[in-house]
């Protein structure tokens, strides 16, 4: 009768692998030699041992290149005590240490469509409650926007547009994510682009702020790409981490390596547009009304003196103004 | 006395006792002066047509002939792509050389090589409601007379001009208008259409003639441009800074009004039941433009304000909407990817009046007269929840100093009653 059953699962693949074990210890690694034998390149070729005890599982972990991995700690010279049911991680692979009588839940209807209304009425509820915050954001944002009388069904007109793009932002993510690991976490990406576009409407507040007590149009620019860029980044890393398999910090260098990349390519471009002929005047526009200030304004004289900086500009090189 | 001012006199004196008096004055006008006013083309290299057309007249017996610079301006911009040419009322054409020009009052010294007579100028002031005959090639039909009344020149004006009660027609400018003696008058410049039409005074063309007779011609016609355009400016804002102001009310603030006497001045409240906020403007301008090509005029200033009151809105629906009609400005005058820069600004938070605005200073500069700008301040107060007023200025051809003396002297001139 087995003692021991280890189950396996890789991230990069469906399913798992169970192994029952008939005997009291076990030692798992690459090597052919051990009772398990798991191709992970991250695996030591006897990477751990492990023993039936009295109170459960108890791992021994050698001194291993990349160690057992458990709570985001890696353990290397070490005991470890388990439960039944209990994992580690060694790489991508994921160990989960059974006892025989380690419970099973009973088993499901063939055509359980109670439990499968019951599941789509879950993640519906939530991805409805996703949309009617969103609905809510936009619709208030709307309603700041008019000057005129406001109409719920103009609120709601106004917030289709962008429910819409939402979705579909959010659809593309969950279609990469199926194709990597079988599974959609639509309301997670969904929810994660839903509170991006929260935070990059009100980041407005935060310039606005700033605009008024930094006098310097070059810092006031580089607030607003860093605060921008900030949210891009966290809404990206939020998302890599259910889409890609890669580490955390890998995770974390792309969505970083996107963000300012794109925000260098937008900074390029609207200084490319610099050279092109406009004849309206751009100017930092923020009018908020300021709830709190650290800086006094600056004097008329003080401004007069700074303005003489806007008669000294080079004009758009000759060959740009030509068609 | 010229052979034609003798012969339009005694055909004056012979017709006092007819009824057909100004009729036969028109047509003697006409076929005595008709062969001293010449067709000026400007005409396209490229295709060898014609690309623009006026009229002009001959000033003195060496065949120098005067016209509106506007006739010529294409041609003085770009040389390299157009000849100019006049054509004579006997069909004979030969080419034209630009001796002078006087940008400001829109006239232009041409040389070419007709040997017609002068037309003389006139030495005795008119009366308000004298005849005056305008003589052009309209529409390019030919060449033609118009009959019709002096009306003094006009008061509220930056550039002086001679109001001309008859229609003048594009093709005609440049041509000349003369009394019944024949003697020049003024040359038709523009038109307001329904027989309201404008003259440049002939002493203006005098001024330029004496001027080209001690200076030669002109080599350097841009450069020509530039220091009249930075003399006329001076000018004007000297005149503007030494003056005081007049001031209108709006809402809870006192503003420049006309600064001077040829500013005109109007204002509107909004009576729309839909809008949530209320809104009245007022908005005051210069009358008078210079003219220096097609897409390009300068020597103007503007000025609007737009009062808002939030009334029903909310704070913030508030603060949206004046943000976003803060950012509404546009220069008010006409200017191509070829004659200015973009506009480079200057934001900040600035202290007036013990109220904090938001303010906005911007300029570009000419790219062929580069010691002038068109200045732009666009201004807002923030910091009142209920209300806020937009003040937005434009000044057209201005140097840096007179833009700075006047940007001081038009924000020391807003005044918030709290």
């Amino acid at each position: 009768m087995a003692q021991l059953i280890v189950e396996v699962r890789n991230q990069h693949q469906q399913g798992s692998r169970y192994y029952s074990i008939d005997v009291a210890s076990c030692s798992i690694g690459r090597a052919f030699d051990n009772d398990i034998i798991i191709n992970e390149p991250h695996m030591d070729p006897h990477h751990l041992q492990v023993q039936v005890t009295e109170q459960g599982v108890q791992l021994a972990i050698g001194d291993s290149v990349n160690g057992v991995w458990k709570d985001r700690q890696q353990l290397k010279h070490t005991q470890l005590e388990l439960a039944s049911g209990e994992a580690v991680h060694v790489g991508h692979v994921q160990l989960f240490f059974y006892l025989p009588d380690h419970p099973v839940a009973p088993a499901r209807l063939l055509h359980d469509t109670a439990r499968g209304m019951r599941e789509g009425a879950r993640i519906m509820s939530q991805i409805v409650a996703v949309l009617v915050f969103l609905v809510i954001v936009q619709a208030y944002a709307s309603f700041n926007e008019s000057s005129n009388e406001v109409h719920w069904y103009k609120l709601i007109a106004d917030t289709l547009p962008v429910i819409t793009g939402v979705t579909l932002w959010a659809g593309i993510w969950a279609i990469v994510s199926y194709m990597v690991h079988r599974k959609l976490n639509f309301t997670y990406l969904l929810a994660v682009t839903v509170a991006f576009y929260t935070m990059d409407s009100y980041s407005d507040i935060v310039i606005s702020y700033a605009s008024y007590n930094i006098h310097s149009q070059l810092l006031g620019d580089i607030l607003r790409y860093l605060v921008g860029g900030g949210i891009l980044a966290f809404m990206l890393f939020a998302i890599f981490s259910r889409v890609l398999t890669v580490s955390r910090k890998s995770k974390l260098l792309v969505a970083n390596i996107l963000t300012w990349s794109f925000i260098g390519i937008l900074v390029f471009l609207i200084h490319a547009n610099e050279l092109e002929f406009r004849n309206k005047p751009e100017y930092s526009e923020e009018l908020k009304p300021p709830a709190w200030k650290w800086n006094s304004s600056i004097s008329k004289d003080q401004f007069l003196r700074d303005a003489k900086v806007v008669f000294n500009q080079p004009l758009i090189p000759e060959e740009e103004s030509h068609d | 006395m010229t052979p034609i001012r003798l012969a339009v006199s005694l055909n004056l004196l012979l017709c006092l006792f007819s009824p057909r008096v100004l009729a036969v004055s028109a047509e003697y006008l006409y076929r005595h002066m008709q062969q001293s006013i010449y067709q000026i083309q400007v005409v396209d290299l490229a295709s060898d047509k014609k690309s623009s057309i006026g009229s002009g007249f001959q000033v003195d017996q060496h065949g120098l002939i005067a016209t509106n610079y506007h006739v010529v301006s294409e041609f003085i911009q770009q040389p390299d792509k157009y000849r100019l040419e006049y054509v004579a009322s006997d069909d004979s054409r030969g080419p034209l050389k630009i001796m002078d020009v006087d940008v400001v009052h829109d006239l232009a010294l041409v040389q070419g090589n007709p040997q017609a007579m002068p037309v003389s100028f006139a030495s005795r002031r008119l009366a308000k409601g004298a005849h005056i005959y305008s003589i052009g090639n309209p529409q390019d039909l030919g060449m033609s007379i118009v009959e019709g009344t002096f009306n003094g020149h006009l008061e509220r004006s930056l550039y002086q001009k001679i109001l001309f009660s008859g229609s003048l027609n594009p093709g005609m400018s440049g041509g000349p208008a003369l009394n019944e003696q024949g003697e020049l008058v003024g040359i038709n410049v523009s038109t307001a259409g329904n027989e309201l039409s404008f003259l440049v005074p002939a002493g203006f063309l005098q001024q330029l003639m004496a001027h080209y007779a001690s200076q030669g011609p002109q080599q350097d016609l841009i450069k020509r441009i530039e220091q009249q355009l930075l003399e006329n400016q001076d000018r004007v804002i000297d005149g503007l800074l030494k003056t005081s102001w007049k001031t209108l009310t709006l809402g809870d603030v006192t503003l420049p009004a006309e600064m001077a006497d040829y500013f005109k001045c109007w204002g509107q409240t909004d009576n729309d039941r839909k809008r949530q906020y209320q809104h009245s403007y007022s908005a005051c301008a210069s009358p008078d433009e210079i003219f220096i090509s097609h897409s390009f005029n300068t020597g103007e200033i503007d000025f609007r304000y737009d009062w808002y009151e939030k009334d029903k809105l909310t704070t913030t629906q508030f603060y949206n909407l004046y943000q976003q009609k803060f950012s509404a400005t546009y220069p008010t005058n006409r200017a191509g990817r070829d004659d200015v820069g973009n506009y480079s600004c200057n934001t900040d938070f600035v202290s007036i009046s013990d109220n904090d605005w938001k303010v906005a200073v911007c300029a570009r500069s000419y790219k062929k007269f580069p010691r002038l700008y068109d200045v732009a301040l666009t201004m807002a107060m923030v910091g009142d929840n209920d209300r806020g007023i937009n003040v937005q200025l434009n000044i057209s051809g201005i140097s840096e100093q007179r833009a700075q003396q006047m940007l001081k002297k038009y924000m020391d001139s807003i005044q918030w009653h709290n």
